[in-house]
C-alpha cells in the first residue's frame, strides 16, 4: 500500500500576539511573555491570576455575526485559526465553498464549549433565570469547532474531535497524519482550540494547587518551566490549525511546504490521573521516532510539554535523557508555555505550529525566565532566555495529559527538491 | 383587522427585524410579512433561537406544535395570538 508523506502547507493561529504566526514566532524568539494578570467575568475570584488572553481577537470581525452569535469562544478560535490556515495554504475560499469529499477535519479540545455552559449555569443558578438559550446545545458540544470548520470549507470526509485533556490536539494531528498517510484523505485541517479562562475553571485549577501566582509585572514571569524556582502553570486561551496534504499533491499544486509531519507516537502511563511517568512518555517518544523513521542522532529540537510544575518537568527531562542517551546533551529543549501559558487542549496544535516554524526558520524559541535550571531537569541543551539560530533537521513536539495520555509528533525539515 | 391588532403586528415585526439584524445581519428591509423565512436566511436553528427571544421579550410561551411557521406573517400570527398588546420592545 502506498504510504504518503505528509506536508504541512498552511498555518493558522489565534494567540495572544494576534493571528500572524510569523510575527508571533518573532515575539517568542525575543523571549517575550504574553502572560498578564487576569480576572474572569463574572468575577468570583478576588485576586487576579496570571493568564494568557487573546485580547485582539474579535469573533464578529473574524467569522461574521451569525456564526459568532451561535458559537462558544473555543469554537470561534478554532474556526478562525482554520480559515487562516486554509488561506495561508493558498486554497480557494468561497461561499458556498467547493465540496471536497476527501477533505477532513481532525480537531482537539479538552473542554469544548465549557464557557457557554458555565455562563448558562450562572444565569440559572445565580440570576434566577428559568430558561437557557436553545443554542446552548450546539454551542456547548465538543465537536462544534470541527463542524463549523467543515461547513465553512466544504470538507465532506470525516470530521472528528478528540478530547484527551492536554494531549487533545496533538492526538488530532496524529490521527490526521494517519488519514493522509494511508490515503483516506487528500487534505486535512487539523488542530485544536481552547477557551478555559472562566471563573469556574480557574477556581478548579486553583484548587488543584498547580497555578502559578504573581500580580503586576511579576505575572509576566510567573511560568518558569525547568527552573529551580518554578511555581506552577499558567492557563491560556487560543487555537491553531495546520493544513496537511500528501507531499506529491502539495508539490503538484506548487504549495509552499513548511515542514513534513513525519511521525506520531501515543501511549498511556496507566498509572495515575495526575502523576506523569517517564516510562509512559518514553514509549510515546520512541513510537514517534520509529514512526518517522528517525534516529535519535537526527533529532535536534524538542518543543517540550514543560508546564512549569514541580511534578511534571523532571519526569519529562528524565524521559528525554533515557530516550536520547548520550545525545541528550546536544538536543535543544524549550517550553514556549513560559510565554504562551498552557492552552490545554489547544496546546499540542499551537506548539506543533511553533515547531514547524522552528524547522522552517532554523530557529529555536526559548524557555523564558529560565535562569537557574533545576538539577533534576539537567542533561539536555536548554535554550533559555532568548531564542537561538540552530541548524535543525528534525524536531519533536510533546504533549502529556492528565489521565496519563501521552502524544508526541515528529517533524522533519522540508528540503526543496526544486 | 382592528387597530390594536395592527399595532401589535407592527410591534412584533419590529422585534423580528431588530433580532434578525442583531443576530444574523439580515437586512430589516427584507423582513416583510410575505417573506419566506428560508429565503431571508432564517434556518431551523435561527428560527428556534428567534422564537426563544420572542418568547422572552413578549413574556409568552409557544406551545408544542406540529408544524413550524414558514413565513414572517405566520410567525407574527403565532405570537400575536399569544401576546397582549403593548408588549415592550427590547
Amino acid at each position: 500500500m502506498t504510504r504518503h508523506r505528509v506536508a504541512v502547507t498552511g498555518l493558522g493561529l489565534i494567540g495572544p500576539f494576534g493571528a500572524d504566526p510569523g510575527a508571533s514566532f518573532d515575539r517568542l524568539m525575543a523571549g517575550e511573555s504574553a502572560i498578564r494578570p487576569y480576572i474572569p467575568e463574572p468575577s468570583i475570584l478576588k485576586t487576579p491570576v496570571p493568564a494568557v488572553v487573546c485580547d485582539q481577537f474579535g469573533a464578529e470581525a473574524a467569522l461574521g455575526r451569525t456564526t459568532a452569535g451561535m458559537t462558544d469562544r473555543y469554537a470561534q478560535f478554532g474556526i478562525a485559526a482554520a480559515l487562516n490556515a486554509w488561506q495561508d495554504a493558498g486554497l480557494p475560499t468561497g461561499s458556498p465553498p467547493q465540496e471536497r469529499v476527501r477533505g477532513s477535519v481532525c480537531w482537539g479540545t479538552g473542554l469544548g464549549g465549557t464557557r457557554a455552559v458555565e455562563l448558562a449555569y450562572f444565569d440559572v443558578l445565580q440570576k434566577g433565570r428559568t430558561r437557557t438559550s436553545p443554542l446552548l446545545i450546539v454551542m456547548g458540544m465538543h465537536n462544534a469547532a470541527a463542524a463549523h470548520i467543515a461547513m465553512r470549507l466544504g470538507l465532506g470526509g470525516a470530521a472528528t474531535t478528540t478530547s484527551v485533556a492536554c494531549a487533545s490536539s496533538a492526538i488530532a494531528l496524529g490521527e490526521a497524519l494517519r488519514l493522509i498517510r494511508h490515503g483516506e484523505a487528500e487534505i486535512v485541517v487539523a488542530g485544536g482550540s481552547e477557551a478555559p479562562l472562566t471563573a469556574g475553571m480557574l477556581l478548579a485549577w486553583d484548587a488543584m494547587r498547580v497555578l502559578a501566582r504573581g500580580d503586576g509585572d511579576a505575572a509576566r514571569s510567573a511560568c518558569r518551566p525547568f527552573s529551580a524556582d518554578r511555581a506552577g502553570l499558567v492557563l491560556g486561551e487560543g487555537g491553531a490549525a495546520l493544513v496537511l496534504e500528501p507531499y506529491e499533491r502539495a508539490e503538484q499544486r506548487g504549495a509552499r511546504i513548511y515542514a513534513e509531519l513525519a511521525g506520531y507516537g501515543a501511549s498511556c502511563d496507566h498509572h495515575h490521573l495526575a502523576q506523569p511517568l517517564a516510562t509512559g512518555q518514553m514509549r510515546a517518544l520512541r513510537a514517534a521516532l520509529d514512526d518517522a523513521g528517525l534516529a535519535t542522532e537526527e533529532l535536534d529540537y524538542v518543543n517540550s510539554h514543560g508546564t512549569g510544575t514541580v511534578e511534571g518537568d523532571p519526569v519529562e527531562i528524565d524521559a528525554l535523557r533515557q530516550v536520547f542517551g548520550a545525545r541528550a546533551e546536544a538536543v535543544a529543549v524549550s517550553s514556549t508555555k513560559s510565554m504562551l501559558g498552557h492552552m490545554l487542549g489547544a496546546t499540542g496544535a499551537v506548539e506543533a505550529l511553533i515547531t514547524v516554524l522552528a524547522l522552517a526558520r532554523q530557529q529555536v524559541p526559548p524557555t523564558a525566565h529560565l535562569r537557574h535550571v533545576d538539577p533534576a531537569c539537567e542533561g539536555v541543551r536548554h535554550v533559555a532566555g532568548i531564542g537561538q539560530d540552530l541548524a535543525l533537521r528534525a524536531a519533536l513536539s510533546s504533549s502529556f495529559a492528565f489521565g496519563g495520555s501521552n502524544a508526541v509528533l515528529a517533524f522533519r525539515r522540508h528540503v526543496s527538491t526544486h | 383587522m382592528s387597530l390594536s391588532r395592527l399595532t401589535q403586528d407592527m410591534q412584533t415585526l419590529e422585534l423580528l427585524r431588530q433580532y434578525l439584524q442583531k443576530k444574523a445581519s439580515i437586512d430589516p428591509a427584507r423582513v416583510t410579512p410575505e417573506a419566506r423565512l428560508e429565503d431571508i436566511g432564517v434556518d431551523s436553528l435561527i428560527l428556534i433561537d428567534l422564537m426563544f427571544e420572542l418568547e422572552e421579550s413578549l413574556n409568552v410561551r409557544v406551545p408544542d406544535m406540529d408544524s413550524r411557521p414558514t413565513t414572517v406573517a405566520e410567525l407574527i400570527d403565532l405570537f400575536d395570538a399569544l401576546s397582549v398588546p403593548q408588549a415592550k420592545i427590547a
